[in-house]
């Protein structure tokens, strides 16, 4: 393993000032549960590396007029918040399944982002969620929705600079019901595919549909053309076997150690039709 | 039955605090004055022909203090045929093929020279599945045999072949038959502690290695040629073992890194360690052999089996191990579990350019258990009879002689298989959840229990040695490897020589202080141990009870007159303390001597140490120190006709598992799983539930997502986040372990070894409730939703 120069900056003005100092050499490192393993691996050789640990305005987990959530926040807290299990089920059980407690106890959401895999489980509950990153950077401060965040394997839309500070997600409107879906070769596994639904339902129809899937493609996918086919419908059961065909239309996996490219498209139909049903149960 | 104080009862292991407080000293942990570290370069072709090796770069490196390959160092043979050599010269017939290695000042310089070493090959036609291997014009992996004559072949020289009657004419004459097509993958065994060695010379070229091995003797014998070969003929090796981290298997050879270790400590001068991280177990040890099955099954109108056929073809990847002989052990199950008159069985082990194989835990037994136990059931359907039933007919009994030449002597078969029927409710579920795509299955396992006689001794020492505080050293030339011999073996001294288990120290792992053993294998540790040590403890007994003849009066009165001092009220008995008494009068329990004839009598009674210092401290003293030798009474298999007695019992078991089926993933839900094991007798309840639960696990992981992949001989998944084992939260399904008790005449206080069998049948039980569950048959291992979801398709 390369050596490196590690820096523990206290703000966010701080870090962006290494940042500059070093020339863009450096990375900036959150939980660490991705970046230490690729440059074990070899795959990345930063001379630097700026930790945002200790950086308050990171943090954080408030729940007032919708969601928002420090970068820095750790999926064990999600998972662990009673707020989040109520209100926004999906991430709660997406934070519940990612990697292992041990990881959990280290790992950002952030983190889990910029990594951008696209297997990446925090994603696909966040799209449906429509949830919003704030960025910031030497330059100042823009927000960037989700769906725009992610650019392809392992890039996303920060400049080099930049860090994700906040996650913000809109309040839940009355009738919503949400799941996310994940499956591996085994409990404790990168997602073979996963996927999250939101359904508001007023009526017996729907309003509102949002469907997320996830390794199925170079990004997190938001599956729009079929969100449109279930909204303004009563969902039943022959829609629901379309909606999975429609998954496998839109998806473009790949074949790779942990699934075929092939059951990663059938897969990734059930686990999206299958998000839908359990999303409209708790809809009511 | 006899009463035993500490026997079957269910106590922690004496290692497990220090494992868990990580105390314990694994080989990881180990750094010696001066040590250098070790580090290989290995081949970048599955077959090449090596051109140059440029290693001076690597010898500038600062650092650096011995750059060594195959044309600086002398020649070694190593491997079961001599096939091997622990850096290659010419050519490389593998990826994982050692070609050169440094040692340096610390591991990251080490890793650095690695990488400064510039190989130049020429790439050569390569074979990956034994199919193209056998093709005529096939590259040849070997054109030379060990002895230098020519080969045309890829047939490993090893071959094993059994028949009993006549399988044709039973073909002919049979009912039902069943016949199908069988695939095991490749496996890599997931030890939690990776593999790794330190090799030291003193000044008189003597060699000590501390090393991760199951056989240090047999491990010995091997350094010791080695020695001879780089000119230190009659120089020792002294071979010792750290806490291991698990083997299965791994340990059983010899392997290339420890003796490149030797080769650069030699070189150097110093203590050269290698440790191979968790990429190199992967990619550089020998993970279990694939195999490729055809079997035929029959039996007659009344479900009576009459003829098995099975011809197997193994990968023995380029070079051979004593995985080569894991088919000596696949032929007692494939002649003797379930009663079956005409048996014929052929093995064909293949060179390939694949990474080469090893036994795992095992020793070949679930990979017959799959092909025999799938087929099974599709006999019992063909014959229409319920799988159970089916099983219960053809059922293993006690005293038998099977067409192998195996004498069964106890048998808890049916019960077995009873318990696992009852257990999940059997006849209530059986080809009745197909709605629900719930269904259950069974499979048995047969293996040696008595030990195998795998090499011409299969004997085990023990030393006993008892101190003046009544502590006792069980010195033994087995190994702990995670497998709980160690709380075994305690618990067997405690109760045979009449101490308590806290007394009990056991001492293992170092080939100049503890007697010799063939290797812990074949599920034999704790049986010959045991054994060995009931008959060191009785030697101990007869030396107590001879000195306890003399002092043991003397010694009670000296304890009453200190009595009456302290209560002048006391009355000192009226007795003969002068007496002499008879060695046979004694009885030793719970660490106190007495008088058989007065085991109640409070007065008559002296604590062993008492009598351990009487013996000790006097003129003309002595001291108790045991030893004893145990070899089973088993024989070799004659390579000719595939007959022998190889073990001295043997031990049956039957697991069953309930599982649901996602018709829509193809995802296996396992419901429960039942495992009952004929164990002849319990030991530590707590240690054998542990066996069993992990040979349960490493079974569903070769059930339902182990395997190692590869593309054209190069592993791609040489770690734990692609490559999968089954982990605690697999298991949300409850787990019923049942063990039957047989009381072996043979076994230490009736018990067999157990150490294996917990994961033969696990795969064949899961598939067979998958068929019950969905009505398909997966027939190659992993049993993965892709290929549930395309055999449901093609059903449709």
């Amino acid at each position: 393993m390369k050596k490196f120069d590690y820096y523990q900056p206290e703000s966010l003005k701080e870090a962006y000032g290494l940042m500059e100092k070093l020339n863009g050499e450096a990375r900036f490192i959150a939980g660490g549960t991705d970046v230490i393993v690729r440059i074990k691996q070899g795959a990345l050789h930063p001379d630097a590396l700026i930790s945002l640990r200790r950086i308050s305005a990171l943090k954080g987990l408030g729940n007032e007029d919708g969601l928002s959530m420090g970068s820095m926040t750790l999926f064990r807290d999600i998972e662990r918040d009673p707020a989040i299990a109520r209100d926004y089920p999906a991430l709660g059980e997406a934070a519940s399944v990612l990697a292992n407690p041990q990881v959990r106890n280290v790992a950002t959401i952030g983190g889990n982002l910029c990594n951008a895999a696209p297997s990446a489980d925090a994603a696909p509950p966040l799209m449906v969620l429509e949830a919003t990153l704030t960025i910031e950077g030497p330059g100042g401060q823009r927000e960037v929705s989700i769906e725009d965040f992610f650019r392809g394997p392992g890039e996303t839309c920060l400049e080099h600079t930049e860090v994700v500070t906040r996650i913000t997600i809109p309040k839940k409107r009355k009738g919503t019901g949400m799941a996310f879906l994940k499956i591996g070769r085994v409990a404790q596994d990168i997602a073979i595919a996963n996927a999250a639904a939101l359904i508001v339902v007023e009526n017996g129809v729907c309003r509102k549909c949002r469907l997320s899937a996830g390794a199925v493609a170079p990004v997190p996918l938001r599956l729009k053309r079929i969100e449109g086919i279930v909204e303004g419908r009563k969902i039943e059961p022959d829609l629901l076997d379309r909606v999975a065909e429609m998954v496998q239309e839109d998806v473009s996996p790949i074949t790779d150690v942990r699934s075929t490219a092939q059951y990663r498209k059938t897969v990734s139909g059930i686990l999206v039709k299958r998000a839908i049903k359990e999303a409209l149960d708790r809809a009511g | 039955m006899t009463q035993y104080s500490f026997i079957g009862t269910e106590v922690p292991r004496p290692d497990a605090s220090d494992k868990a407080a990580g105390k314990a000293l694994y080989i990881h942990d180990m750094v010696l004055p001066g040590m250098l570290y070790g580090k290989i370069k290995y081949s970048e072709y599955a077959h090449a022909r090596i051109k140059h090796i440029d290693t001076s770069r690597a010898e500038r490196l600062p650092g650096v203090r011995a750059v060594i390959t195959g044309y600086n160092t002398p020649e070694i043979r190593i491997g079961f045929i001599r096939d091997n050599m622990p850096l290659k010269k010419d050519k490389v017939r593998q990826f994982r093929d050692e070609v050169a290695a440094v040692a340096a000042i610390d591991p990251e310089i080490a890793e650095e020279a690695v990488e400064l070493i510039r190989v130049e090959y020429e790439e050569l036609p390569a074979v990956f599945t034994p199919e193209d291997a056998l093709k005529e014009g096939a590259p040849i992996v070997h054109e030379t045999d060990a002895r230098g004559r020519p080969k045309s072949d890829n047939l490993v020289p090893v071959a094993w072949n059994f028949v009993a009657g006549d399988v044709e004419k039973a073909k002919q004459e049979a009912a039902f038959i069943a016949e199908g097509r069988f695939q095991t993958p490749l496996i890599q065994q997931s030890c939690m502690g990776t593999a790794g060695c330190i090799a030291e010379f003193d000044l008189e070229g003597n060699l000590t290695i501390h090393t991760k091995t199951q056989i240090p003797f047999l491990a010995q014998n091997d350094f010791n040629r080695a020695l001879a070969a780089i000119g230190l003929k009659g120089k020792n090796t002294r071979v010792t073992v750290p806490t291991l981290g698990g083997s299965f298997g791994t340990g059983l050879d010899t392997h290339g890194y420890e003796y490149i270790a030797i080769l650069l400590a030699y070189k150097t001068g110093r203590p050269v360690k290698i440790v191979l991280n968790r990429e190199e177990e992967f990619t550089t040890l020998s993970p279990r052999q694939p195999t490729e099955t055809h079997i035929i099954q029959g039996c007659d109108k009344e479900g009576k089996l009459t003829l098995r056929e099975v011809r197997m073809v193994l990968d023995n990847g380029a070079y051979t191990s004593w995985g080569a002989t894991t088919p000596s052990v696949m032929m007692l199950p494939i002649s003797s579990l379930y009663r079956v008159p005409n048996v014929l069985y052929e093995a064909k082990i293949v060179y390939t350019n694949n990474t080469y194989c090893q036994a795992m835990r095992g020793y070949g037994n679930p990979q017959a258990a799959w092909a025999l136990e799938c087929n099974l059931d599709d006999l019992a359907e063909k014959a229409g009879m319920d799988p159970f039933e089916f099983r219960m007919l053809n059922a293993n009994i006690p005293d038998d002689t099977t067409p192998m030449g195996l004498n069964i002597t106890s048998c808890g078969h049916e019960a077995c298989l009873k318990t696992v029927a009852d257990r999940l409710n059997w006849k209530q579920k059986r080809g009745k959840g197909r709605d629900k795509a719930r269904g259950v299955g069974m499979a048995s396992l047969f293996h040696v229990g008595g030990s195998g006689r795998v090499y011409r001794s299969d004997g085990t020492g023990i030393i006993m040695k008892l101190d003046d505080f009544g502590n006792v050293s069980v010195i033994t030339g087995g190994i702990e490897m995670g497998q709980g011999f160690n709380s075994a073996l305690a618990l067997v001294s405690a109760e045979a020589l009449g101490v308590t288990p806290d007394k009990v120290t056991v001492i293992s792992g170092d080939t100049a202080t503890c007697p010799w053993d063939v290797g812990t294998h074949a599920s034999r540790g704790a049986f010959t141990a045991g054994n060995a040590a009931i008959m060191a403890a009785q030697k101990a007994r007869d030396k107590i009870f001879r000195i306890a003849s003399e002092h043991f009066m003397p010694r009670v009165h000296y304890k009453l007159k200190k009595r009456k001092k302290k209560d002048p009220d006391f009355e000192i008995p009226d007795l003969d303390y002068n007496r002499i008494c008879d060695p046979s009068e004694f009885e030793l329990k719970e660490n106190v001597v007495f008088l058989k004839e007065e085991p109640d009598n409070p007065l008559l009674r002296v604590s062993l140490e008492e009598i351990l210092r009487e013996a000790h401290y006097r003129e003309q003293g002595s001291m108790i120190i045991s030893e004893a030798f145990y070899d089973p009474p088993n024989q070799m298999i004659d390579m000719k006709t595939g007959r022998g007695n190889l073990s001295a019992t043997y031990i049956f078991g039957t697991h069953g598992a309930e599982v649901e089926v996602d018709r829509e993933t193809g995802k296996v839900k396992i419901l429960q799983f039942v495992a009952a094991h004929d164990v002849g007798k319990v030991i530590n309840r707590q240690t054998i539930k542990g066996q069993i639960y992990g040979g349960m696990m490493q079974g569903l992981g070769y059930a339902l997502c182990e395997e190692y992949k590869t593309d054209k001989g190069r592993n791609l998944n040489p770690n734990f986040l692609d490559y999968k084992i089954f982990s605690a939260p697999d298991v949300n399904f409850p787990i019923h372990i049942e063990c039957i008790e047989t009381d072996d005449k043979e076994g230490p206080f009736g018990a067999k070894g157990v150490g294996e069998p917990g994961l033969v049948p696990v795969a064949p039980a899961v598939a067979n409730a998958i068929y019950d569950a969905i009505g398909v048959r997966i027939r190659d291992l992993p049993i993965t939703p892709e290929k549930i979801l395309s055999a449901l398709k093609k059903k449709q």
